[in-house]
């Protein structure tokens, strides 16, 4: 059965696909389904850059972890944040790369690639290829390094698995895991862990993920 | 050589040139107006960036929480995760692997076999069927794919790039999925280039070798403002040429010159909008047996042979909603070669869009939409010439695909379609289901069944070939093979099954089997002699006419490990089997066709060590083996190349190294159509590379 095509020379063909891209472009942006209540007007900054809020809470983490000392053979006065792809991340973390904290200098590195990565205090782990991952781990193994997965990652065994919950970035962490290799967690961020995540450590729920 | 045939007429190429300007300048047009900044929804944060991570560091832990995030950066699919025999080829491992042009790098994958054909050609494809003219993969470098409906394959040495350009190599065997493009059968190669990103912003190559006498490529990487970087690079190579099988010279060397561009636009928090652009040029030397009207009836010529082209791409992806993207691409390109077997032009439009979205836990629909227009025009001669209607092609497509768990969080269905339409030809169906297994964040497990098509090419639909020439009677009669016009698409159906594993101590495994079903394979069907009176004298043809009547299975397996011994070394390895057994149907009364079946070697290894001697010198190895070739009678091979290469400073960088160590030259390939192989030659080359 053949289907009558009046294509005169592709234009109407070409037209048809760039109106269907056009006008699904211009859709409202649909969020997701809410199952609380909506925020109240005015909690809350908001923030049009996920990759800015990842840089935060890494951040953040720097603040109520504590590693064991000596940390890989450097002065115990730096933190150093590694992030392994993720040029945004990077570039957002950069900001506050030399920054003072809890006397302590922060530092801020980049890796490329899985490959290149080296262990640091804390390890942004943007690497979604499954292979060069596991790798990556297998290397870290025994290290005192605060792996951090990004969100929709399905990263298992990171130590703090970012995820985002109706337009919000909340956190789990792997307690256990963080003990095993050494890093002190402090209560306080445990606390606020437990309290963002509804749902047990090994059933991630991932928005939009694999 | 006389050249009867009428010349690519200049007037239509300019027509559509025009036309093809005019649609990619509405294009641009009304993707500009769409994307220019009045968006009062989005809250876009302001230039003295008040609410960017400056900001962000003054709250506490608990605010954070309560921040919202409008606009979700663009999730990249990792491809690991696919439910597909697929395999990665970093920038490690095409940096140390000492190879010199595209092709030569795509040796490292499992189940693809990479013959070279001579200085600047090469057969390759996945799981059988390499050759000259290869058509059964589809090969894109940044999502464009880069084959011609000419012949549906590719000009290996006009799609060769710096490969210090390219991110990773995606190289997937078998039909993957609905989500690529047409003439995904056999495999899909998916080249990735660089973006500029944190790393240098100039970089200067230049080598020399016995088989690359000049090689030199420079590359900037800079920033346009603050949201957009951009990355320029040239290069230029020039080749010498390879060696027949009594270690003459083959007379097939080749130069050519690449210049790319790339532009990466982070217009607003949810639209990304990248550009790329590119042009080459290069002469080649070939020899072709050419077929004469006459006596002597065949000739050896061998000449210059000029290629070019450019090309040029926009894409463009929005973040709809965190759970919502939606991308768009359109690309021209244009391409001229001054074979000696033909005078070819083409120049192509391809648009395209794409929708993902997902809604509930790990539920995804992916669909999209795609129309391609090419136009031809070819100026042959007595051995080869396109009939009427090979004038231009065009091809609809669209795919859906949708991802759904099973029964745990561990199991998922993909279950897609994709649907083609080429000009004159009624839709094809190919649909795929897959399953995938994740029971730990180390393994994979996954098994496929995929029906795709290959839709046919306008040589075979158009072309005539002047086979041989011989004498009949006091006259002269002439073997010619013809395209048919309504020829119907070769089709696969394939049944596949794989895994991948991370053991522990650095050990990573990847396995997958396949069985293929393969039908309506081409086929050349003789005719009825008759009489010829153009060109004069009068002749015989006896014709045989491209028919659909041979069928066939195939199987087999690969596997790839990798194991990092220690920090400082690293073992790499793959190993590839293969079995095909090709049948012709009972209405068939081809006789050459059957050994296609046999064209490619059972078995193919390889392995590498890269060892980080100190941590400025590199020392490395490849070893591969290709087992002998029944069809052609090309005996197996082993080939060892060896690379080393030390950083002075921060920037520079000398690299040494050889190819083919084991034999003086070995060929790769037996004969074929319009393939006349050269043999691969041992070769050393040193080049000196600066980043600053």
């Amino acid at each position: 059965m053949r289907l009558a095509w009046a294509l005169h020379g592709g234009m109407p063909c070409v037209v048809a696909v760039l109106a269907m891209a056009l006008g699904l472009g211009t859709l409202p942006p649909a969020g997701p389904v809410q199952a609380g209540p909506a925020p109240a007007a005015g909690e809350g900054p908001r923030v049009t850059s996920q990759d800015g809020l990842v840089a935060a809470y890494l951040y953040n983490f720097t603040k109520y972890v504590e590693w064991p000392p000596p940390s890989f053979g450097r002065e115990s006065k730096s933190v150093v944040i590694g992030v392994v792809g993720e040029p945004g991340v990077y570039r957002e973390l950069a900001q506050i790369d030399g920054k003072a904290s809890n006397g302590q200098t922060l530092r801020v590195r980049w890796f490329a690639a899985a490959a290149e990565a080296e262990a640091c205090e804390v390890l942004f782990v943007g690497v979604a290829d499954q292979r060069d991952r596991a790798l990556l781990y297998d290397r870290l193994a025994e290290q005192a390094v605060l792996t951090v997965a990004p969100p929709g990652a399905a990263d298992h065994e990171a130590l703090v698995r970012l995820f985002m919950e109706q337009n919000k970035l909340r956190f789990e962490i792997d307690l256990p895991g963080a003990q095993r290799v050494g890093l002190t967690i402090s209560s306080h961020l445990l606390r606020l862990a437990r309290a963002s995540s509804s749902a047990s450590l090994s059933g991630i729920p991932t928005v939009g993920g694999q | 050589m006389s050249d009867p045939a009428s010349r690519c007429a200049a007037q239509p190429r300019r027509r559509r040139a025009r036309s093809a300007v005019r649609l990619l300048a509405s294009i641009s047009t009304a993707l500009a107006a769409w994307v220019s900044p009045a968006d009062s929804r989005s809250d876009q944060p302001t230039a003295s960036d008040a609410q960017g991570m400056g900001a962000l560091t003054e709250l506490s832990l608990e605010d954070l929480m309560n921040v919202e995030v409008t606009s979700v950066s663009r999730k990249r699919e990792p491809l690991s995760d696919a439910a597909a025999a697929v395999y990665v080829i970093t920038q490690e491992d095409i940096r140390r692997s000492g190879a010199r042009s595209l092709p030569e790098v795509l040796r490292l994958a499992p189940g693809l076999q990479v013959a070279r054909i001579d200085s600047d050609d090469w057969g390759i494809s996945a799981r059988g069927f390499a050759w000259l003219f290869a058509n059964k993969m589809l090969v894109l470098i940044d999502g464009r794919s880069v084959y011609t409906r000419l012949f549906s394959g590719v000009y290996w040495q006009m799609q060769d790039l710096p490969l210090t350009g390219i991110e990773r190599i995606e190289v997937i065997r078998g039909p993957g999925g609905a989500l690529w493009g047409a003439n995904a059968v056999n495999g899909v190669i998916n080249v990735i280039t660089k973006r500029a990103g944190a790393g240098a912003e100039h970089q200067v190559e230049a080598g020399s070798g016995s088989e690359e006498p000049g090689y030199v490529a420079g590359r900037v990487n800079g920033r346009l403002g603050k949201s957009a970087t951009y990355r320029l690079s040239g290069s230029f190579a020039s080749r010498d040429a390879l060696v027949d099988g009594a270690g003459f010279d083959f007379g097939d060397q080749w130069s050519s010159w690449r210049a790319r561009t790339r532009l990466d636009w982070q217009v607003s928090p949810r639209d990304e909008i990248q550009v790329f652009a590119g042009a080459l040029g290069g002469r080649s030397h070939q020899r072709v047996n050419m077929t004469l009207p006459g006596p002597p009836y065949q000739q050896l010529v061998t000449g210059a042979a000029d290629f070019s082209g450019a090309w040029g791409m926009g894409r463009w992806d929005r973040v709809l909603s965190s759970t919502s993207e939606l991308s768009g691409a359109v690309w021209v390109e244009t391409m001229d070669r001054d074979d000696l077997l033909a005078r070819q032009a083409a120049d192509v439009v391809n648009v395209e869009m794409q929708h993902r979205f997902s809604w509930g836990n790990r539920r995804e629909l992916q669909w999209g939409l795609g129309y391609r227009r090419e136009w031809f025009g070819l100026a042959g001669n007595y051995t080869f010439s396109m009939g009427n209607g090979g004038e231009h092609d065009q091809l609809l497509s669209g795919f859906a695909q949708v991802s759904l768990p099973l029964w745990s969080d561990d199991l998922k269905s993909i279950l897609g379609a994709k649907l083609e339409s080429a000009s004159q030809s009624d839709f094809e169906a190919q649909p795929s289901a897959r399953l995938l297994w994740t029971p730990t964040g180390r393994q994979t497990w996954w098994a496929a069944v995929s029906r795709a098509v290959r839709t046919p090419s306008m040589t075979e639909r158009y072309f005539r070939y002047n086979v041989s020439t011989f004498p009949v009677g006091s006259s002269v009669g002439v073997a010619s093979l013809f395209g048919t016009r309504d020829l119907r698409s070769e089709s696969l159906v394939a049944w596949e099954l794989g895994g991948r594993a991370a053991l522990g101590r650095g050990v990573w495994v990847d396995l997958a089997g396949f069985y293929n079903r393969y039908d309506d394979l081409l086929t050349s069907e003789p005719g009825a002699p008759y009489q010829e009176s153009d060109p004069a004298p009068e002749h015989t043809v006896f014709p045989q006419r491209v028919g659909n009547q041979m069928s066939g299975h195939s199987f087999g397996a690969e596997t790839a490990a990798q194991w990092q011994v220690l920090p400082s070394w690293r073992l790499s390895g793959t190993a590839t089997w293969l079995q095909m057994n090709l049948e012709l149907d009972s209405s068939s009364s081809d006789v050459s066709s059957v050994a296609a079946g046999r064209e490619h070697p059972r078995l193919q290894a390889n392995l590498r060590s890269y060892l980080d001697v100190t941590d400025r010198l590199e020392l490395d190895a490849a070893g591969y083996y290709v087992a002998r070739i029944h069809e052609g009678d090309v005996p197996a091979y082993f080939r060892l190349d060896l690379r080393t290469s030390f950083r002075f400073g921060q920037g520079l960088r000398l690299t040494a190294g050889a190819e083919n160590l084991l034999q003086e030259h070995h060929r790769e390939i037996g004969a074929d159509i319009a393939q006349t192989p050269a043999e691969a030659q041992r070769a050393f080359y040193a080049q000196v590379g600066i980043e600053f």
